[in-house]
């Protein structure tokens, strides 16, 4: 089934130095469309790296990187802005929302800078909440608890139906027990959206939950630290 | 959500900084409009002032000093014009109607002119705009008094009530001053028949029974009470601070303190005036006009000729009042070059206000980075932001600039009584305003650049 299926990011032959030093290889890899990838790795070997580098928010100094068919390692400012706008969602282990504003709010973010009519926001953003458990999507996100707060991370991520969503170290702030039920809705939403989902995580106890699961070290060849 | 709400958001979050960088701008542009506002208002206030004379005479240094003396009650005038000359300069041309007057007392700081009724008949405190009584008559013996419509609602004095003249132009003020006059023709003065009245009116031991006194530490003449018969309606003009009074009595009462100095008798009526006890400051001046005109072709010729006199000054008002301005208008520029300075302040307070914000607001933007906005909307943000606080400030210090003038006008007027009517020119606010949005955007660069070039992997790390 997934065999037949088109691939949502594609990388090849990409190599990524840092002025300090760290410099990271990655011959190849491949996820496909609904596909979902556990990356596992140690803290600090560069995975957060990767998702930065898949999402066109670090430059690669050599190598390919397609995201939904479209090249990231070709296009420039607001173009390569412009396809992580439409194809890809962003989760982070601190949620990364902004503060003084409600959840609607941060929710509505992307679908602002994917073009959608301000008008339709609320209604869409409301929706999504809504299935995600927030029941006031007009409570300011600083005043929610932190796993609300994370609900209210993966529903922005989602917002746009994206291609793809990076999970960048979800649960590394949560419990065993909340780390495993924040991954289940995460995969969840993500499978009824139709959107791929590469997380990444230090914890061995959530490879049982993915069927596909890479190394980081096994996929990429990497030096120094990452700082 | 909106580009707008997004900047009106992050603007809220620091409401601290943004409330005080609004009130800086805000301000400075008041100052500007203030300042601007009340340039025009109190040009258009003198000009007005000048009343409809023609011409002021006196015995000042000046025409500008005769003018702020004679029209405008800065202070009594130095000396008095000799008898002989006042005849000369009333008879020697068909003057549409000249009006004798002395300066130098005043009774509450409110400046009295003592002249005779055509200064209430004749006079328009604004051109085209004659006296109006809103109560009582014009003076028409010595010893009675009109108050124009500012003395009387600050001092709650009206019809029938008395009061006690003082020596002096209240405060800073001098006396008037002394005799130089020669003897005969001042009597030429209209003056009622005032026979019998002194006697009665004269009241030396009666300190405050049913009598109004002046202020205290100045020399009141108490000796003699005046009857106030009329209270003006508003002129709009700083004329509203006087206190008029017939010129007969004012020469009585200054005769009585000449004569006590010299260990004379007083005079026991105004019957009794000398030549030396008639003092004469000035003379309001107009030539005749055809109906609907304020000036005459005539004016020049008659001022030519009184201003060859060495003896005396002659003054056009208007052409004073215009000197004035003149002479002022370099302290505006300062005034406007202080309130651009603040501005200017204002607009780098927003600057750096905008700069440091950037530093706190890095993961901010690294956030709104991943969620898309591409790195030129992140500029237009900061700077539309940046602008949206000049606007704020703008809007603000129009406000203000409104109840500030008002205020000030309004201090102006208790003060001074020159009364003066701000408003702002809608074209000076609209540039101002512009102006400030335009600076408070050009403020926002830098920062605007700085949120450009914000890391965004380097800001997304998790906070330890």
């Amino acid at each position: 089934m997934i065999s037949d299926m088109q691939p949502v990011l594609e990388i090849r032959g990409l190599r990524f130095v840092r002025p300090e030093g760290f410099s990271i290889e990655i011959p190849e890899f491949t996820l496909l469309e609904g596909e979902q990838v556990l990356l596992a790795g140690p803290s600090g070997c560069g995975k957060s790296t990767l998702l930065l580098l898949a999402a066109g928010l670090l430059d690669a100094d050599s190598g390919e990187i397609q995201l939904a068919g479209k090249s990231m390692a070709n296009a420039r400012g607001g173009r390569r802005d412009a396809i992580r706008a439409d194809r890809v969602g962003m989760v982070f282990q601190t949620h990364h929302l902004l503060p003084g504003f409600t959840a609607r709010e941060n929710v509505s973010v992307p679908l602002l800078f994917g073009g959608v009519k301000p008008a339709e926001h609320a209604a869409i953003a409301d929706a999504l909440l809504a299935r995600l458990g927030i029941s006031d999507p007009t409570a300011r996100v600083d005043r929610l608890s932190v796993g609300q707060q994370q609900r209210v991370a993966i529903a922005r991520a989602l917002i746009a139906d994206p291609d793809v969503v990076f999970a960048d170290e979800p649960t590394a702030a949560l419990d065993p027990e909340n780390a495993a039920k924040a991954v289940a809705l995460l995969k969840e939403v993500c499978r009824e959206r139709n959107a791929a989902l590469l997380l990444t995580s230090h914890d061995p106890g959530l490879e049982s939950a993915f069927s596909r699961v890479v190394r980081f070290d096994e996929l990429a060849q990497t030096s120094g630290a990452v700082g | 959500m909106t580009d707008l709400r997004l900047i009106l958001k992050s603007l809220m979050a620091r409401s601290a900084s943004t409330a005080v960088t609004c009130l800086l701008i805000a301000i400075a542009v008041a100052l500007l409009l203030s300042m601007l506002s009340l340039r025009e208002a109190g040009r258009r206030s003198f000009t007005r002032g000048v009343g409809n004379a023609h011409l002021v005479v006196s015995a000042d240094s000046s025409p500008l000093v005769a003018v702020l003396n004679g029209l405008f009650y800065a202070n009594p005038p130095r000396a008095a014009i000799s008898e002989s000359k006042v005849f000369e300069i009333t008879t020697s041309f068909p003057w549409a109607w000249s009006i004798p007057t002395q300066l130098g007392d005043s009774f509450r700081g409110f400046p009295v002119i003592a002249t005779t009724s055509q200064f209430l008949e004749d006079f328009e405190p604004a051109p085209g705009e004659p006296w109006v009584f809103a109560e009582g008559r014009n003076i028409e013996r010595p010893f009675e008094v009109v108050l124009a419509s500012g003395v009387a609602a600050a001092t709650g004095l009206g019809i029938g009530d008395r009061l006690h003249l003082t020596h002096g132009m209240g405060v800073g003020g001098a006396p008037p001053p002394a005799p130089a006059v020669e003897e005969s023709m001042v009597a030429s003065v209209p003056g009622p028949d005032v026979e019998g009245v002194v006697e009665e009116i004269m009241d030396p031991h009666d300190h405050g029974h049913g009598h109004v006194h002046a202020d205290d530490g100045e020399h009141v003449h108490d000796e003699v009470v005046f009857d106030v018969v009329g209270v003006l309606a508003p002129s709009g003009t700083h004329h509203d601070r006087l206190v008029v009074t017939e010129i007969q009595g004012a020469w009585f009462i200054h005769a009585i303190d000449r004569r006590e100095l010299a260990g004379r008798p007083a005079p026991g009526s105004v019957e009794q005036l000398e030549a030396a006890d008639r003092l004469i400051t000035g003379i309001l001046l107009r030539t005749p006009v055809r109906a609907g005109r304020n000036s005459a072709a005539i004016l020049q010729g008659a001022f030519d000729r009184l201003r060859r006199d060495p003896s005396i000054t002659v003054a056009s008002p208007s052409t004073q009042v215009d000197r004035l301005f003149g002479i002022v208008a370099s302290l505006d520029a300062v005034f406007i070059a202080l309130g651009a300075g603040i501005l200017l302040s204002g607009v780098i307070s927003v600057m750096l206000v905008l700069w440091n914000s950037m530093e706190l607001r890095r993961r901010q933007i690294a956030v709104l980075r991943v969620l898309g906005c591409p790195q030129r909307r992140i500029l237009g943000l900061v700077l539309t932001e940046s602008a949206i606080i000049g606007l704020i400030g703008a809007i603000a210090g129009g406000l203000l600039a409104v109840g500030g003038a008002s205020l000030a006008a309004g201090l102006l007027a208790i003060r001074t009584g020159v009364v003066v009517s701000p408003s702002v020119d809608p074209k000076s606010a609209v540039l101002i305003a512009a102006g400030t949005v335009a600076l408070a955007a050009l403020a926002g660069v830098a920062p605007a650049i700085k949120a450009y070039r914000t890391p965004v992997a380097e800001n997304l790390r998790p906070l330890d």
